[in-house]
């Protein structure tokens, strides 16, 4: 899997092989089009970033950013690509995987939807949390009520939330600013915090041994 | 951080010298770099940790080697090492 990775990460800096690519990542598919329709409307002002793609895994109703787009999932004019002309910088996959470990089963986000950490922990709590919550409970009054002191360290209890960014490393969600962190993060990993507890003493106990 | 599940970002302009940045080292990954207050070269001996840098030209240096202002600019990773790695870097 590695090399399917680095192999997509090559084909980023290259060219635009989007075709023919058999992937599990269909939204790959969505920005193709988007950058092709880019090149022709070129000087067309910022927009908002395309609505992220139906999800392949099935249907998610409790997923918060499949609740706010529209049925028809259609580009709403023009695209946020043409912001770089550099069309390696511009490819940043509008919806990451988040995958939290252990399930088989991962979920898509839309970073761009979110304009916080906090948000972006409320949009976690709610994919993973509340699932096992009482079913017909709304997931925004869910929001509401533990929006208040939630941030990343919190959002899933008993896990801490780390991303792999561009060069494939894993690191802790929340050193980087905001705005840098959408743009560097490739794919969210919820990860069991005991690892964490792993890192310090056991570290040193190894040394001892 | 050898053995560490995940990797960190720091702002190493944020600190002003190197043991401003070793101390904010051994807080973000509690461990301990050595006795004594960071202020002298040597304070790397007796420690299992060997704190190290890659620069520009993609070498792993020991860091301390160059000044602070030059470090800066030219660091793009740390790596805290641990083991055998460390111990034969802090004999030199």
């Amino acid at each position: 899997m590695n090399s399917f990775d680095s192999q997509r990460q090559d084909s980023l800096k290259r060219m635009r092989p989007w075709h023919g690519q058999a992937h599990h990542h269909h939204h790959q598919q969505q920005i193709s089009s988007a950058t092709f329709l880019s090149k022709i409307m070129i000087g067309s002002s910022p927009p908002p970033p395309p609505p992220p793609p139906p999800n392949p895994l099935g249907p998610s109703p409790r997923n918060p950013s499949f609740k706010l787009q529209p049925a028809g999932g259609g580009f709403t004019g023009s695209l946020q690509l043409d912001e770089d002309k550099d069309l390696v910088s511009a490819v940043v996959p509008p919806a990451v995987t988040v995958v939290l470990e252990g399930r088989s089963i991962c979920h898509r986000i839309n970073l761009h939807k979110h304009e916080s950490y906090q948000s972006l922990a409320r949009a976690l709590r709610q994919m993973f949390v509340d699932e096992e919550a009482d079913l017909s409970l709304d997931a925004g009054m869910a929001a509401d009520d533990k929006g208040k002191d939630l941030d990343l360290s919190n959002a899933i209890p008993g896990y801490l939330v780390a991303y792999e960014d561009m060069e494939n490393d894993l690191l802790l969600a929340g050193d980087l600013n905001w705005k840098d962190f959408v743009r560097v993060a490739k794919r969210i990993r919820i990860l069991p915090a005991k690892l964490n507890s792993r890192k310090g003493r056991s570290g040193a106990q190894a040394i001892s041994n | 951080m050898d053995g560490a599940p995940y990797l960190r970002k720091m702002d190493l302009k944020q600190y002003k010298s190197y043991p401003e940045l070793l101390k904010a080292l051994e807080n973000m990954f509690t461990f301990s770099i050595g006795p004594g207050d960071h202020s002298e070269r040597d304070y790397y001996k007796g420690s299992e940790y060997a704190p190290t840098y890659e620069d520009k030209d993609g070498d792993w240096m020991l860091v301390g080697d160059v000044p602070w202002n030059m470090f800066i600019s030219s660091c793009k990773r740390l790596r805290i090492m641990r083991g055998q790695e460390a111990q034969g870097l802090t004999c030199l």
